[in-house]
């Protein structure tokens, strides 16, 4: 097995052993004067069981997130949930264990049969996406401490033309699947390496990831949420399953008026405005051109699944047994003249070098498929997204878009009807919009109102 | 205009914000979002540079410390030195310390200043809020159709952005791991391959006997005569500086190889047989502490252990306990440090091999207690990893270990006091012992037939059955008593054995006599006057190379008379023992590395 | 319902659907994976018999310092007088700054009995260089290693150590037997 490394590692722990391993220059002294030996110094580890607090604290959270969003429609409240969320899973718990690197932990136990997945780590990943299938995107709006500290620094928000959300999206996708197929051949755990917000919660880590961490807060003062939207491969799982949901987010409580006032609430490009009819001319060609798409998509799947096998080289790199190899491999042929400590610590095991090349080359293998197969699955993400993009959906109502909704709640102060069905004193513009907004147009802002 | 809010509209609220008020409270805002902004970036350049300083100058200053350290440990009575070095160290140290209580402190701070800009910012926000006033058409068709296009043309220009991304990922292509090793080697070579060959010190078996009988039998430096190259080893005529050593060339192939070494210092030398060119220099690494005041007897020196090779790597041991593997092209394969051997005149067996495996005879002086701390090691030729290991319980000697095969198997033989013992040289068990044989154990052992031939120095030349097992203490047998070498090791021809003593006598012995006193068996004794030997003899064919101190090979006729057929000068000082393989002499003098090979 | 048309119905059909495969799909994995999980939470840990002392563990850790130290295992010490993981190589018997091989400071020596000393490792000025674990087993009997000490260690999923370590030695272990000591009789 070509991960069988870290599952012989572990595997040579759990069987019962003796671990004594010394060489015995100077025999141990014996003391005359009843001298005692101190112990080896071995803090405790933090307990297994706080686990289950986290999953406890996770589960609670979606709940009141769900209830806050769909129930209560408060906004406040997904903003105070969302604080302390931050506060518990980002700077108490340091961003660890989080649903977003859990995916990698998913992926590993698929391809390592040895390998101990932690119960944390499958709860986490997994109760996001069922609370989806339910309610929607509630663990981004409230409970994600990532988007939690990217929420937070939203202060100028300036909209994304839907093309270049389209575009940028994509990457999303080729890093999930980047992420899977590094995890699942026991490569290394991409989204936990290059996690750019851990470092903040920690206060301390790798220089370079922190100042990634700080360039996304950055470009977030002005972009809702660009890690989320772009790059959060647990959002993209979330949001095929978002667009499935039982109880999908509205932005009214019960009907749209459309009085265009949400139109541009949205900070992350996700309230969708009611379509406009067609001409009958334009039908025809969007229905040659949606032929076509619906053609070339097997064709994109299969150059994207040739292109990801090719990439099998620089994948496989990734894998510590196969950038040994590669070292070795090189020495031994000339081409390094420096013995690297890799290279000692090889010749050290008395390992044969055809077992690593043999296991190498397995590895290589793996890398060959599993990269046609993420290439592929790119393929048919780009396509889908073509071909979406090429189908008129008919909408008569501004709405909340299934999968790109966030279920941060912004939205809902904007609409007129929310504060009638609260109860509040109903506003000028609740019952006439249209004279509402030549008014506010006008310069006369409506008293008392401010979301 | 998009607007964020983070609150709730509460509709209820009916207090109004006179304009002008607003207005202040808004400016307010941002001036503390701008004071807290500007902090937080004053906060998070300093942690830049702090962090600047912690992984490009910090490290600088320590590797500088580490250095004066070892200036320190050269010259320990540099009394102003020291208290730099201590004063340099406390203030690193100090230093380390500050900065991460700046690291940690400057974080929070830093943190703090964010939010204090951002809640600043929030606040200033929501003073200024204005609801939204859509404009524009509200049938938005024009628009939804062209951004329909756009987003199209978008979503193919990052599949060819990934496109570009792949073509320059796919230019580090997969390593195949075929090796290309021509016709596959063999682990380790036959038996008739290493007989062809001068692997180890004094030869295949370490017996000193040649196959190749075709070596030219007169040479003379000054003249020039038969002698095919010779390659300067001090530096001059743009040779390479070699270190000093004592221990004798091995040859493999083309591939001559010798190490040399000073207390600081330990190199490999590798040789082109046909040029004498100087191919390559390997630096040997040591992970030696030494003990205080350690120093080497000069006529042992820092490299008199001679090197072994079996055509695959070349390996060499020196007294700092350091071994190593070299591979052909010089580089390490690997090496390790067996401890410091504590050796009266300075560590010197040399290494021999069994198949994959180098033996390290690692014979060193009792403890303080009195218990022995010598051993018998077998490394993995590939790796270094021990293969097998055998405490000896014997103390320091000086011999070479041989591996000679006694009837059907190979046997490990060692000689030092009190104990000469025999191996199986697979596992490393113990085959036979002979106890109670005395004296500083220098001149290696030999066998010929199922005799094991033991110089017990300055006392007599023993001879113990091989073929048998377990103690042969009662088995030994004396051969010879006069005459015995303290340096040089016997030769044999299965019948007859040569000796040569360090101050010049040169003697033979007949083996096969059965007579009482040992005195008998002499046949001749020739005393060669102001000459000193301390290179092994040579049997190559029917003649015997002796090489003197002084660089004078002596050539002898192997037979039952002494016959000086030529003595051959090379006018420099001659310690190590010379190398035969086929049609050549390999000699290594002092200055020189020679080639004697009949010339046209 | 009967008002709809038939269309709508087999859309929603198809909706549910997938929407009931999705949630069994989730629910099917998620509960193998936590069948298969029968032992408790891993830990990283040192194997000290791969570890080759290669000086990462202090620079790499996400944490400052390092959440790896080193340990002493009193059992295989030797107490030896003239240390060879707490001096310089060839340097003075003497406990001075410029003979030190540690670069905090962090070993402490102290006289046990003739000709014996007691080394000792400060856990808060430890930064895990691994120096005085080369020199140990280039010389001495090896008892000085290194170890992830889990009162710090904040046990990352992907270990940035690990990642750097060039031979193979972080492995994960049980959260209940944590440590991987030398000298120490383990069962399990």
């Amino acid at each position: 097995m070509s991960r069988g490394v870290l599952a012989i590692a572990v595997l040579a722990v759990l069987v019962p052993c003796t671990v004594t391993w010394a060489i015995e220059r100077f025999p141990p002294p014996d003391f005359e004067s009843g001298y005692e030996m101190p112990p080896t110094q071995a803090p405790d580890a933090r307990p297994g069981v706080w686990q289950y607090l986290d999953v406890a604290v996770l589960l609670a959270a979606l709940s009141v997130a769900a209830w806050l969003v769909h129930r209560l429609r408060s906004r406040r409240g997904v903003f105070l949930l969302m604080l302390f969320c931050l506060a518990y899973f980002g700077f108490w718990r340091k961003g660890c264990v989080c649903p977003i690197g859990a995916i990698g932990n998913i992926a590993w136990a698929a391809g390592d049969p040895n390998y101990v997945v932690p119960i944390a780590a499958v709860l986490f990943f997994a109760l996001p996406l069922v609370f989806a299938l339910f309610f929607g995107r509630v663990f981004c709006a409230a409970v994600c401490p990532f988007g939690a500290i990217q929420d937070l620094v939203l202060v100028r928000p300036i909209m994304i033309p839907t093309w270049l959300e389209a575009a940028l999206r994509l990457g999303a996708y080729v890093y999930l699947s980047a992420a899977v197929l590094l995890a699942f051949t026991g490569s290394m755990l991409l989204i936990c390496r290059y996690d750019p917000f851990v470092p903040i919660f920690r206060l301390g880590g790798s220089f370079n990831i922190f100042v990634l961490g700080a360039a996304f807060l950055v470009v977030g003062l002005f972009i809702g949420r660009p890690y989320c939207r772009f790059l959060c491969p647990y959002g993209v799982i979330l949001r095929a399953l978002s667009r499935l949901s039982r109880h999908r987010v509205t932005i009214t409580p019960d009907e749209c008026i459309r009085c265009r006032l949400c139109e541009d609430s949205c900070p992350f490009g996700a309230i969708e405005p009611p379509t406009a009819e067609w001409s009958e001319a334009d039908y025809k060609v969007d229905k040659r051109r949606l032929a076509l798409l619906l053609l070339a998509a097997p064709v994109l799947v299969g150059v994207l699944a040739w292109g990801g096998a090719a990439l099998a080289g620089p994948l496989s790199r990734t894998h510590r047994q196969v950038r040994l190899a590669d070292e070795v491999f090189l020495f031994d042929a000339g081409k390094i003249t420096e013995i690297t400590d890799p290279i000692k610590a090889f010749r050290r095991t008395g390992r044969l070098t055809e077992d690593l090349y043999a296991e190498a080359r397995a590895i290589q293998n793996e890398f060959r498929w599993g990269g046609a197969l993420a290439g592929g699955f790119v393929g048919l993400v780009a396509a889908g997204s073509l071909v979406g993009l090429s189908i008129r959906w008919r909408r008569n109502d501004y709405t909340a878009h299934a999968g790109g909704c966030l279920a941060c709640a912004r939205c809902f102060a904007y609409c007129p009807r929310h504060h009638v069905h609260k109860g509040h004193a109903a506003p000028a513009h609740a019952i006439a919009p249209d004279r509402f907004i030549l008014a506010n147009a006008q310069g006369a802002a409506p008293e008392g109102t401010r979301p | 205009m998009t607007h964020d809010s983070t609150h709730d509209v509460n509709m209820n609220e009916t207090t109004q914000d006179a304009p002008n008020e607003v207005g202040t409270a808004t400016r307010a805002a941002q001036a503390a979002a701008a004071v807290a902004g500007l902090f937080a970036l004053v906060v998070a350049g300093l942690l830049v540079g702090n962090w600047v300083e912690m992984y490009f100058i910090f490290p600088r200053q320590e590797e500088r410390l580490v250095e004066m350290k070892q200036a320190v440990i050269a010259n320990p009575d540099d009394q102003q030195l020291v208290e730099r070095v201590r004063m340099i160290d406390l203030r690193l140290r100090e230093k380390r310390f500050r900065r991460q209580d700046f690291v940690q402190k400057g974080g929070y701070l830093l943190l703090g200043c964010v939010t204090v800009c951002l809640v600043a910012l929030r606040l200033a926000q929501w003073f200024q809020f204005r609801w939204p006033v859509p404009t524009g058409p509200a049938d938005a068709s024009a628009r939804q159709v062209r951004q329909g296009r756009l987003a199209r043309l978008a979503v193919t220009a990052a599949l060819v952005f990934v496109a570009v991304a792949w073509g320059v990922a796919v230019l580090w292509p997969l390593v195949r791991f075929d090796v290309d090793t021509g016709p596959t080697v063999a682990p380790f070579p036959t038996m008739e391959e290493v007989q062809a060959q001068w692997p180890t010190f004094r030869g295949p078996q370490g017996l000193g006997v040649s196959r190749h009988a075709n070596v030219p039998t007169e040479w003379d430096a000054a003249s020039g005569k038969n002698i095919a190259w010779k390659t300067p080893l001090d530096g001059e005529d743009g040779g390479i500086q070699t270190l000093p050593g004592f221990n004798s060339p091995v040859v493999w192939g083309d591939r001559i190889f010798f190490c040399g070494a000073t207390e600081q210092q330990r190199q490999v030398y590798c040789f082109d047989l046909e040029t004498g060119k100087a191919l390559w220099t390997a630096d040997i690494p040591t992970q030696a502490v030494l003990p205080e005041d350690w120093r080497l007897m000069e006529d042992t020196g820092y490299a008199a252990c001679t090197m072994a090779t079996d055509g695959r790597r070349a390996y060499a041991i020196f007294p700092t306990g350091d071994i190593a593997a070299v591979d052909l092209n010089g580089r390490v394969v690997w090496n390790r440090n067996l401890g410091v051997p504590d050796s009266a005149y300075g560590y010197a067996s040399s290494l021999t091999m069994y198949q994959d495996m180098v033996l390290v005879q690692f014979d060193q002086s009792e403890d303080d207690q009195g218990n022995p701390r010598s051993k018998m090691l077998a490394l993995d030729a590939g790796t270094g990893q021990t293969r097998w290991e055998q405490p000896r319980p014997v103390r320091d000697s000086w011999t070479s270990p041989v591996v000679a095969r006694v009837g059907d198997a190979w046997q490990l033989i060692t000689a030092a006091e009190p104990q000469a013992i025999a191996y199986d040289p697979a596992d490393g068990r113990v085959l036979w012992t002979a106890e109670e044989i005395m004296g500083d154990f220098a001149p290696s052992p030999i066998v010929v037939g199922n005799l094991a031939l033991i110089v017990e120095v300055y006392n007599r030349l023993i001879g113990i059955p091989a073929n048998q097992t377990g103690d042969l203490s009662q088995e030994m047998t004396t051969i010879a008593e006069d005459n015995l070498p303290d340096i040089t090791s016997p030769v044999s021809n299965g019948t007859l054995l040569w000796m040569i003593a360090t101050e010049g006598v040169l003697s033979c012995w007949d083996l096969t006599a059965t007579v009482e006193d040992p005195a008998e068996c002499m046949l001749y004794d020739h005393e060669y006057r102001r000459e000193s030997f301390y290179a092994s003899p040579v049997l190559a064919g029917d003649r015997l190379y002796v090489l003197g101190a002084k660089g004078t090979m002596h050539v002898i006729d192997a037979g039952r008379e002494f016959k000086e057929l030529a003595a051959c000068p090379l006018d420099d000082a001659c310690h190590a023992s010379p190398a035969f393989v086929d049609e050549r002499i390999i000699i290594r003098s002092a200055r020189f590395l020679w080639c004697i090979k009949a010339q046209p | 319902m009967t008002d709809e048309p038939p269309k709508m119905d087999r859309r929603r059909f198809c909706g549910q659907s997938v929407w009931g495969l999705c949630l069994a799909g989730i629910g099917g994995l998620s509960g193998y994976l936590l069948g298969r999980t029968r032992q408790p939470e891993t830990r990283w840990q040192i194997d000290p018999t791969k570890c080759i002392a290669c000086g990462n563990c202090a620079t790499y850790c996400v944490l400052e310092p390092s959440a790896v130290k080193c340990v002493q295992a009193y059992k295989i010490c030797a107490y030896c007088d003239f240390c060879p993981g707490f001096l310089e190589p060839g340097a003075r018997l003497d406990t001075g700054a410029e003979n030190e091989l540690c670069p905090t400071g962090a070993i402490t020596r102290h006289f046990v009995e003739e000709p014996y000393f007691e080394y000792n490792i400060l856990d808060e000025l430890c930064i895990g260089c691994g120096k005085c674990v080369k020199g140990c087993e280039a010389f001495g009997n090896a008892s000085l290693f290194l170890q992830v000490h889990h009162d710090r260690c904040v046990n990352c999923n992907e270990c940035a150590i690990a990642a750097a370590c060039p031979s193979d030695a972080f492995v994960r272990v049980p959260v209940d037997r944590p440590y991987l000591l030398k000298g120490v009789e383990e069962h399990a």
